[in-house]
């Protein structure tokens, strides 16, 4: 309540405010499968009638959907209502974690805010699709993170990141962090640090076949250890294979940071209204993420690891960006298909960095930092309509999607 | 104070923005439809929206309208009414000369919406009972035939 006493508490906790209300308003509009959900929700109904199911991807994600269906109903509220809890739980758990990485509620605050007043994490709040899933597994894990290494710590990361494979394949990425957490933990011995790493990897196997095992059970599939092989293979074999970017819809990961391509999850137009939800993010909180990602990155470069992890904001910002560089690697590192989706994890991380970045420089240009906020205010009220469907004229929305690819 | 006022005019330009920064709903726009010839006589509503009439007012009598509204279903599968869509010139020449009887044609209009959700009692066929169905209705100009 304290924070609601400055000009800049009040702003960012309207913000989150407000990013709760874009999530919630009308989120099981439109009433019909919209982009990759029939993938999904197809999937999560394969599940549910225990019939094999040619899955993209590990069983976890859409598990979850199935269970809502089961429990609200085979509808868009039932199969976005996970999407919905979940991005609303990862409000709480960002701005936690920011504020125990950095060490202070404001960042914590800057880091709940950006987040809400985002685009790209509100549209994922409203569709039943698998990477918001991961995004609320990072920011859990990005909590975790900020508590000494104690065995049952190093068993819940475990579980997250196991889940985070099950969800998607790129959760891998959670490894990096986890790794970089270790490692710069300095009450730590090396021994520790091994027997953290192995229980942690432990943990993350038997999570994933577990998990796996469930799934296959569920659709009437063999589901020992090697099932649970057997099938990864053959996912990993199908995502390998897809390396053609022709789909209209891919952007490889340079242009990530503008960005060229966001997907448009619907567009419903009808004598010149317009309905629509766009994975386009806050333009201003966009662009100023991707230039503190190069000055982070040259910062780390320029006085290297054991200059920056010696103070609280160097080794958060070091934790940071080991997850924004875990989950972008699968994408830079392969000729795997890519698409402006697979920068959502990493976009999270770096996001709370330019929280920290902000946190940073409020106290010493305090009227910068609220100025800034106040343009990634208006920039949410401009876009925001595009963001969680609210109807809007047609021609208004095609001068805020100036940029050819973003229509 | 300079930061509350910052804040305060941020808030202020964001609800004008939120309120009434989202563009005109009822600016012009473009509306297609698939019609016939009979369909002329056959698609009817009875009542009055926004100043346009339909051919039948709700007790049944005719109400004379030079352009009367009918419905039509668009080409991506919504239900709106059009008031003088036969009576625009183009489409006016092509109904009182079809390549066959039954040819059916694509028209494209300009729409500018004149209600939004009203319930207006429609019918498809002269014989037919008028029933309530909620629809938008739209003026249209400029009409092409396709």
């Amino acid at each position: 309540m304290r924070a609601l006493r400055s000009p800049l508490g009040l702003l960012l906790s309207l913000l989150i405010v407000g990013g709760v209300a874009a999530r919630v308003y009308g989120f099981d509009f439109p009433q019909r499968i919209i982009f990759d959900e029939h993938h999904f929700v197809e999937n999560a109904r394969n599940y549910l009638a225990h019939q094999p199911d040619r899955n993209d991807h590990p069983p976890l994600g859409k598990l979850v959907l199935a269970a809502s269906m089961t429990l609200v109903g085979d509808s868009s509220l039932g199969w976005r209502l996970p999407s919905l809890l979940l991005g609303l739980a990862t409000l709480v758990l960002v701005g936690l974690a920011a504020a125990r990485l950095f060490r202070s509620s404001m960042a914590g605050l800057l880091g709940a805010a950006l987040v809400a007043s985002d685009g790209f994490f509100i549209s994922y709040s409203r569709t039943g699709l698998l990477d918001g899933q991961l995004v609320f597994l990072l920011a859990a894990s990005l909590l975790l993170v900020t508590f000494p290494w104690r065995l049952p710590l190093a068993v819940v990361a475990g579980v997250v990141l196991g889940a985070a494979c099950n969800v998607k394949f790129s959760g891998v990425g959670l490894t990096l962090l986890f790794a970089a957490a270790l490692l710069l933990d300095e009450a730590l011995t090396w021994r520790q640090r091994f027997d953290r790493a192995f229980v942690l990897g432990l943990v993350a196997f038997f999570t994933y076949v577990g998990i796996y095992a469930a799934g296959l059970s569920l659709a009437g599939q063999p589901t020992g250890i090697g099932a649970v092989f057997a099938d990864t293979q053959r996912l990993l074999e199908h995502h390998g294979r897809l390396t053609e970017m022709k789909n209209d819809l891919v952007s490889g990961w340079p242009t990530w940071f503008v960005p060229t391509r966001p997907v448009i999850f619907f567009r419903e137009e009808h004598l010149g209204e317009v309905r629509m939800v766009t994975m386009l993010g806050n333009l201003a909180t966009w662009w100023t993420t991707s230039a503190v990602f190069a000055l982070a990155l040259s910062w780390v470069l320029r006085d290297g690891v054991r200059v920056v992890r010696g103070s609280v904001a160097g080794k958060a910002t070091l934790l940071l960006l080991s997850a924004a560089v875990g989950f972008l690697a699968p994408w830079v590192m392969t000729h795997r298909d890519s698409y402006l989706y697979h920068y959502l994890p990493s976009y999270l991380a770096l996001v709370l960095v330019l929280a920290g970045a902000l946190d940073w420089l409020r106290e010493r240009r305090p009227t910068v930092v609220l100025a800034f906020v106040c343009v990634v205010a208006l920039v949410a009220a401009v876009y925001g309509p595009l963001w969680c469907g609210l109807s809007s004229g047609s021609e208004w929305v095609d001068a805020r999607l100036w940029l050819r690819g973003w229509r | 104070m300079r930061d509350w006022l910052m804040v305060g005019v941020t808030l202020l330009v964001c609800l004008v923005l939120l309120v009434f920064g989202r563009g005109s709903l009822s600016g012009g726009t473009w509306v297609e439809v698939t019609v016939i010839p009979a369909d002329a006589a056959n698609l009817g509503c009875a009542g009055e929206v926004g100043g346009a009439r339909c051919a039948f007012e709700r007790d049944g009598r005719p109400t004379g309208a030079a352009r009367p509204l009918r419905p039509f279903v668009t080409t991506s599968g919504r239900l709106v009414a059009l008031p003088g869509l036969f009576e625009e010139p183009a489409v006016a020449q092509w109904l009182a000369h079809p390549r066959a009887p039954d040819e059916r044609v694509r028209v494209w209009c300009h729409a500018r919406r004149l209600g939004h959700d009203v319930e207006l009692p429609i019918r498809f066929g002269p014989g037919e009972p008028f029933g309530n169905r909620i629809l938008d209705v739209a003026d249209v100009s400029g009409c092409v035939v396709r």
